[in-house]
């Protein structure tokens, strides 16, 4: 690599001029704490930097440059791809101190965030002002809106409301040199310069340090229902997803879990309900309007031949069903000592399709102990494929980089989708950004990635513009 | 599965939101330390599982159902066999050898808090334990108990000055040799009365009795142990005692260690509705998502940090004033007596009770 300078005492002496000494940490459990995130792999930084400010970021970044030091912005650490681990060491830029929510405008409908508010904490705050943030990841309770805005998080509701791009007007943001820009605008349209807000937008923290956020907010609606249907198989669930969608009407949800996922999640929320692939649908809106389209939707299903099927009749009933799907990856956590969740995205009439290769597999690689299930956003074709393992036994492990290999090559790819949805590349996906995209398109991110940050040095063999592939570092953690 | 869905809620992270101070951070250096991946417990991992107020958000919050608060206890029994504990530990170990209680009262001054003209039975069916801060700080909940129990027409009894400390404070702190010791005394104590149950108002004493004798020592009680809140709503139920007109609003502040260390929410609530001319409010922040009141496991939190007890004290104040509530009601003397230090912080005016007082009002 040769091309990155030392932490040296004198960067560090200047890091604590910036922030001040208690908020920079070199203690090796701090480190450790910088060096995982919800996913298996891990990397120690070398520093902890905690900014309050958008000066100190763009101050600290000036310094990383003067003495190439990699810099990985980081949030609360709820990524699953590894987007806030710093593959270089280097410095940890811990973003949650700048978590306050700064402006909120009822009558323009927008909100002003710091990058470290957590997304149900905002929503908490806006639900006392009869507004939300649509975008609805799983990671909600933990995630912040940074790191929401760095991986343009989707969720369960991005079938109506779409992802966090789509409600971002405007960011504030410290360019890898140092300087800061605020691209984007207060009102919906504006077509003035190039869209840098969207290309900052799931740019995963290589581009830019994001400090601050707008965003355009959605009155809380009326009424929400939820009704919940159990197929024999997932091509039952694929044709029923069709016709929902195809009926004009728009669901604010439209989730499916296969048979391994609906069990673990349905005993996880004590709901006795038959085996098979469950589809749960939610709508929202004004209360006639809810009504009429549960009506319509069950009609649908019906036609579909489900096990079993409800219409929530209650509050309680509708927020059962929804927390069973949200339960997923914590229900599939008591299957499996490991569960890596994944991530792809095919078009919806190939869903069957892609479980039918996913669930090979397991077989295809032969280890003893290493399944799958699958539960994803069926509405949007995104797969969350989730390996069931033991990571203590180094053949499973080594077994799960194969099947993400297997996953890319034999599934998104041949049926016209894509490596991910949601998670972002991360480090776990950069192999395969070529294999989508050719070779010219790969080059060209690289190149946008060079003209931002000429001396690489934020969030680097990262992401969308990497480069690629990550160097072997020899005697560095792990 | 490092999710960190435990973050934003810990009260910790509230004052130093450090990685390290959050659940996730503490249960990952205590894997560095099972893993070697760290060789020893520095001053500054004591320092992180001592700013834990044990709470149990965490677990509760924890989509997989890690037992974080049962982990940070044993790592804080692990720091005590080193010898890595807050300078503060030695002055409570002192005060709990040499007075029975973590306060430094005498222990003849116990039993001072019995009403005058209660008569206690020889044969009670009903051993009543005060703890030590309705003893000594609280004492109104515990007489209120006293002159209940009498209304009801049970036969009960106290231990006064006999009664000790019950292991609480030093569990949670992780001298569980010690608190093992209590313990044996303790069962010895309370079976010789011949009670058929054993009714506290303290939650810390509560969940000592039920759930970490047996867990962690082996020690079961043979008796039924009971809160107070819940026997209160037996008595409602059975019309044994029933409640004057009180016009009040009020808000219930669920407390840490019979809320989610225990799962008894609904008891108190009945009691409080119970009483005509109440009106219960509910702050979001209730049940399992109440927000700490600052003493932090039977107060182990606010011997070590008293001023950001009081300051996570002042927040919950505030917070349950905004129900527009004229008065507060808790059902645990630790909670009490940390939310009128916290409302004494902002200079409110605002009433606390303890659940026995209220009802006896």
């Amino acid at each position: 690599m040769g091309k990155y300078g030392r932490l040296t005492q004198a960067a560090v002496s200047k890091l604590e001029g910036i922030v001040s000494p208690e908020n920079v940490s070199r203690r090796i459990e701090d480190l450790i704490c910088g060096s995982y995130e919800a996913v298996l792999l891990k990397y120690r930084p070398d520093i902890i930097v905690v900014p309050k400010t958008t000066e100190q970021v763009s101050k600290i970044l000036q310094l990383a440059n003067r003495y190439r030091i990699p810099v990985t912005p980081r949030g609360a650490g709820t990524s699953v791809a590894g987007n806030s681990l710093p593959v270089l060491g280097g410095i940890c830029l811990d973003m949650c101190a700048m978590n306050g929510i700064l402006e909120f405008d009822a009558e323009n409908q927008m909100v002003v965030v710091e990058p470290g508010v957590v997304c149900d904490t905002l929503n908490d705050y806006l639900a006392s002002h009869g507004f939300f943030f649509s975008p609805d990841p799983a990671s909600s309770p933990g995630a912040t809106i940074g790191g929401m805005v760095a991986n343009n998080s989707g969720g369960n509701r991005a079938l109506k409301y779409g992802v966090t791009r789509d409600h971002v007007l405007w960011l504030e943001a410290v360019l890898p040199t140092g300087e800061i820009i605020k691209p984007g605008s207060k009102t919906i349209k504006s077509v003035s310069s190039y869209d840098l807000t969207r290309l900052l937008i799931g740019s995963e923290g290589t581009l830019a340090v994001i400090t601050k956020v707008g965003l355009r907010l959605t009155p809380l609606p009326e009424a929400y229902s939820a009704c919940l249907y159990i197929f024999k198989d997932i091509g039952d669930s694929t044709e029923t997803a069709v016709r929902i969608k195809s009926s004009g009407t728009i669901p604010a949800m439209l989730e499916f879990m296969d048979e391994t996922t609906s069990k673990a999640a349905f005993e996880y929320v004590n709901l006795d309900l038959p085996k098979g692939c469950a589809v749960l649908i939610g709508c929202d809106g004004h209360r006639e309007a809810v009504e009429r389209e549960i009506e319509t939707i069950h009609n649908i299903a019906l036609k579909g031949e489900p096990i079993f099927a409800a219409k929530a009749s209650s509050t309680e009933e509708r927020d059962r069903y929804i927390s069973a799907r949200k339960a997923a990856l914590p229900a599939l956590s008591k299957v499996a000592t490991t569960v890596c969740m994944e991530d792809l995205t095919v078009p919806v009439t190939r869903i069957p399709e892609a479980c039918g290769r996913i669930g090979k597999i397991p077989s295809k690689l032969g280890v003893p102990g290493f399944t799958v299930s699958i539960f994803g956003h069926i509405g949007e074709g995104n797969l969350h494929p989730t390996f069931l393992f033991d990571e203590r036994e180094p053949t499973q492990k080594e077994a799960f980089f194969k099947a993400l290999d297997l996953l890319y090559r034999d599934v998104a790819i041949p049926l016209s989708g894509s490596i991910t949805g949601e998670h972002g590349i991360g480090i776990l996906r950069g192999d395969y950004i070529k294999l989508e995209y050719g070779e010219k398109m790969f080059k060209l991110m690289h190149e946008i990635k060079m003209a931002f940050d000429p001396n690489m040095i934020l969030n680097p063999y990262k992401g969308k513009g990497g480069p690629w592939p990550l160097p072997k570092r020899k005697g560095r953690f792990p | 599965m490092k999710c960190g869905f435990c973050r934003e809620l810990c009260p910790a992270i509230g004052f130093y939101n450090w990685e390290a101070n959050s659940p996730r951070g503490r249960l990952q250096l205590l894997k560095a330390l099972m893993d070697r991946e760290l060789r020893s417990a520095s001053t500054y991992v004591s320092d992180r599982l001592y700013f834990c107020m044990t709470c149990a958000y965490c677990f509760r919050r924890c989509p997989a159902g890690v037992k974080t608060h049962e982990a940070f206890e044993a790592g804080r029994a692990m720091l005590v066999s080193q010898s890595k504990t807050p300078k503060e530990h030695g002055k409570l170990l002192e005060n709990i050898s040499r007075f029975g209680n973590p306060l430094g009262e005498p222990r003849e001054r116990r039993g001072d808090w019995l009403p005058s003209g209660v008569e206690l039975s020889d044969k009670p069916e009903i051993l009543y334990w005060a703890g030590c801060m309705a003893s000594y700080r609280v004492k109104e909940t515990a007489a209120s108990m006293m002159r209940i129990l009498e209304a009801a027409g049970l036969g009960f009894t106290t231990l006064g000055d006999e009664e000790g400390e019950c292991g609480s404070v030093l569990i949670r702190m992780g001298h569980w040799t010690e608190a093992k010791k209590i313990a044996e005394e303790n069962k010895k104590k309370l079976e010789e009365v011949g009670a058929k149950m054993l009714v506290t108002s303290c939650p810390a004493c509560f969940k000592t009795f039920i759930n970490d004798y047996p867990k962690l020592f082996g020690i079961n009680l043979k008796l039924e142990i009971v809160h107070s809140s819940v026997l209160l709503e037996r008595l409602i139920d059975a019309h044994k005692i029933a409640p004057l007109r009180l016009n009040l609003k009020v808000v219930y502040h669920d407390p840490c260690y019979l809320g989610r260390h225990l799962n008894v929410y609904d008891p108190p609530r009945e009691v409080i509705k119970a009483i005509p001319g109440v009106d219960l409010k509910e702050h979001p922040k209730s049940r399992w998502l109440s927000a700490c009141c600052g003493a932090g496991g039977a107060g182990s939190f606010k011997y070590t940090h008293e001023n950001l007890a009081i300051g996570q004290a002042a927040k919950r104040v505030e917070q349950l004033k905004g129900t527009g509530a004229e008065a507060i009601v808790t059902a645990c003397p630790f909670c009490v007596m940390s939310l009128r230090k916290g409302a004494e912080e902002l200079e409110e005016d605002i009433p606390i009770y303890d659940l026995p007082v209220l009802f006896e009002e």
